[in-house]
């Protein structure tokens, strides 16, 4: 453990956790921004017991969103129940498991060679790509993001996904459902609803 | 006349099979007497064609019609139109170039308000952009024209018994309103009767 998340750990025990004053939607966004610093560390810090506990290389946050197809109401909002025609979008932020260190710099992630899945119940394979968000001139933020939109055929119901890292040296990561409950309360389930 | 995008899944036709039912059946206060499946047929993107069941939708002998002759069941030509409509919003609707863009400007405008907590930008409705629907509409039109002569123009009232308001008002529900709202847009807003 490095002495980075050490100190991180015992902040941690000495004010409690850092959730208590940061939602899970910003730690994406600043971990995702170029600040990185202590904050998001520490936040992730907690994560990485689990992680070594299954031997993970990649520790995996994430958060599901509204995406812009035939979205009721506005996209991009927080959100784990989805009508039919809307488009489910995964965002990730990665950390690696053994430093504790943000794995966002695009350059190393192509240099890794890092493919990153959702895995959803209802089959589909949902391939991420490392952008830049927004798409446009406006400054950039690079983060892990993939969609799925629901066709009218698939059955109203609730379903479990999982997201997974994987490098050119096999080294991985398994968005745990157990192991991110700690720091990440992202979905364990998405609710698909009739439109 | 096909429904064509490119590289896409298209709409080839609209089947409706018709089989008797046997006596005793009854819904909506008349007997059931024939049963109609419509079959959407498609074809994918190597040529291959499937067929897509929308619902059924149930004709009814009523007390008035004792001439042998029969209506459909409200609720059930509510559902049929629904399944329809989601059907050209996935295939036609969400695959047009021009609601695409509109739609990726939209990302622009989410992302942007939530990666820099800008304020909220009025978003495009594909409902509300006439001018690009009215050259859409053509390409399945022949959908249209199968689903009206076969089951007749849907009805306000087919809209509100299938999905009714949770308190006892003569509006129709927040479901209702967004199905209306879709249907109106994919067919033209003179396909719905008004009864």
């Amino acid at each position: 453990m490095t002495e980075e998340i050490k100190e991180a750990k015992e902040a941690e025990e000495e004010e409690g956790s850092i959730l208590d004053n940061l939602n899970r939607r910003d730690f994406i966004k600043g971990a995702a921004a170029a600040v990185g610093g202590v904050a998001f560390s520490s936040l992730a810090a907690t994560n990485f017991k689990a992680a070594a506990a299954e031997g993970q290389d990649y520790v995996i946050v994430s958060e599901v969103v509204k995406g812009g197809s035939g979205a009721v109401g506005a996209p991009c909002g927080l959100t784990s129940t989805f009508k039919k025609g809307e488009q489910i979008v995964w965002h990730a932020v990665l950390f690696s498991g053994n430093t504790g260190e943000k794995i966002n710099d695009h350059q190393e992630i192509k240099n890794r060679g890092l493919k990153v899945q959702v895995k959803f119940e209802t089959g589909a394979t949902i391939d991420m790509h490392h952008s830049e968000h927004p798409p446009d001139e406006t400054p950039k933020i690079y983060y892990w993001g993939g969609g799925w939109k629901i066709s009218p055929g698939v059955s109203p119901g609730q379903y479990t996904y999982e997201i997974t890292a994987k490098d050119k040296e096999g080294r991985t990561g398994k968005l745990e459902m157990f192991g991110d409950k700690e720091v990440d309360t992202f979905p364990h389930s998405l609710t698909i609803e009739e439109r | 006349m096909t429904a064509m995008v490119e590289g896409a899944t298209t709409i080839d036709k609209l089947e409706i099979r018709s089989k008797e039912k046997e006596e005793g059946a009854e819904v909506g206060g008349g007997q059931v007497a024939k049963v109609l499946t419509p079959l959407l047929k498609v074809i994918d993107s190597e040529g291959k064609s499937e067929a897509i069941e929308l619902p059924e939708v149930r004709l009814i002998k009523t007390d008035k019609k004792k001439n042998g002759s029969v209506v459909p069941y409200g609720p059930d030509r509510a559902k049929a139109w629904k399944m329809a409509s989601e059907w050209v919003q996935e295939l036609v609707i969400d695959e047009n170039p021009v609601i695409q863009e509109r739609r990726f400007q939209n990302r622009v405008k989410a992302e942007s308000s939530y990666l820099y907590n800008e304020e909220s930008q009025e978003l495009y409705e594909w409902q509300e952009d006439e001018e690009t629907l009215k050259t859409i509409r053509p390409d399945y039109n022949h959908l249209k024209k199968t689903l009206v002569d076969r089951v007749g123009k849907p009805t306000r009232s087919d809209f509100a018994e299938l999905y009714p308001h949770k308190y006892d008002d003569p509006g129709l529900s927040e479901q209702a309103r967004r199905t209306v709202r879709d249907l109106k847009a994919v067919f033209g807003s003179e396909i719905l009767l008004r009864q």
